[in-house]
């Protein structure tokens, strides 16, 4: 007699690493504003300025969790017509705040991908500064562009 | 010996995947680049005057610059306006007119005074018009001609 063993095994993966939490959140709050520009005269916008600056608020898991952050950094404004306004960057632009203070930030190079504590917590923000330089022929008219942070936990 | 069949089904259900490890926000940078601005204008002339006399050009038959710039930006204009032509031929009650038409009639007077000022001033249409007049007294003057430069500085805002 032929039997048959049918065995089922039912395996529920529980959420990796269920004793910490890995949820992140990254909220853009405001881009950089550069308000009017004129053509040939460069606009510089300081990460401690709190209302052209840019900012992102990142909610995170507790225990002052360790994050990298990443700035994918747009090289120009586009505007109208296809016209680009060059933008760049220094090293001292970025900011991060545990506090999530503009008035209390450490600085460091939105270039390169910048290693950081959140607080106890898990809050933190991060500030943007630029400089955009406007062509001396530079048509007029409104530019804009994309910029995004991406956060994760290194540990 | 008899080899049976097994069949073993092996079910994953994966649960929420450890939700997220990395997270991304955007924001979006703004600017916007005005018109430059330009001038052009053309001369103040008194014509012929006396050695000793007075002559009043009015703004509307004065010189007149030609302000391009953006709509609705507002500007401030700065004027250096010479006190005298030269030795014995001196220039006062300056008057100006602005309109954004190219209207002198219907234009606006700008209270001003020789040697340097400023007022703003703004426009819908992206030109601006001024009008510039003035008076000049002689006083025993010397024949010949005379010449200074009237000069306009206009800023954004």
């Amino acid at each position: 007699m032929r039997r048959r063993l049918l065995a089922a095994v039912l395996l529920l993966t529980a959420p990796l690493a269920a004793g910490r939490a890995q949820n992140i959140q990254v909220t853009g709050i405001q881009g950089v504003s550069f308000g009017s520009m004129l053509p040939g005269v460069s606009t510089i916008v300081s990460r401690t300025d709190a209302l052209r600056a840019a900012r992102f608020d990142i909610k995170g898991a507790g225990n002052s969790r360790i994050v990298e952050l990443r700035f994918t950094l747009p090289a120009a404004l586009s505007g109208p017509g296809g016209a680009t306004l060059p933008l760049s960057y220094t090293a001292g632009d970025g900011g991060f705040s545990a506090e999530q203070s503009v008035a209390s930030q450490i600085g460091f190079d939105p270039r390169t991908a910048y290693t950081a504590t959140l607080s106890g917590p898990g809050r933190g923000s991060v500030f943007l500064g630029c400089r955009a330089t406007p062509a001396a022929n530079q048509s007029a008219g409104n530019y804009s562009a994309t910029l995004t942070l991406t956060v994760a936990y290194l540990q | 010996m008899h080899l049976r069949p097994l069949t073993v089904l092996v079910c994953l259900a994966a649960g929420p995947a450890g939700a997220a490890a990395q997270s991304s926000g955007s924001a979006t940078m703004t600017g916007t680049v005005l018109s430059a601005i330009t001038i052009s204008g053309s001369d103040l002339g008194f014509g012929n005057v006396l050695p000793t006399g007075s002559k009043r050009v009015a703004a509307p038959m004065g010189g007149r610059f030609v302000i391009t710039m953006a709509a609705s930006a507002p500007v401030t204009i700065t004027y250096a306006l010479p006190a005298t032509l030269g030795p014995g031929v001196g220039l006062g009650a300056w008057e100006l007119l602005s309109n954004v038409l190219n209207d002198p009639a219907s234009a606006q007077a700008i209270p001003v005074s020789s040697g340097n000022g400023s007022f703003g001033a703004t426009t819908t249409t992206g030109t601006l018009y001024l009008w510039v007049g003035a008076t000049v007294t002689t006083t025993s003057a010397g024949v010949g001609s005379y010449s200074r430069p009237i000069t306009l500085t206009v800023t954004y805002n």
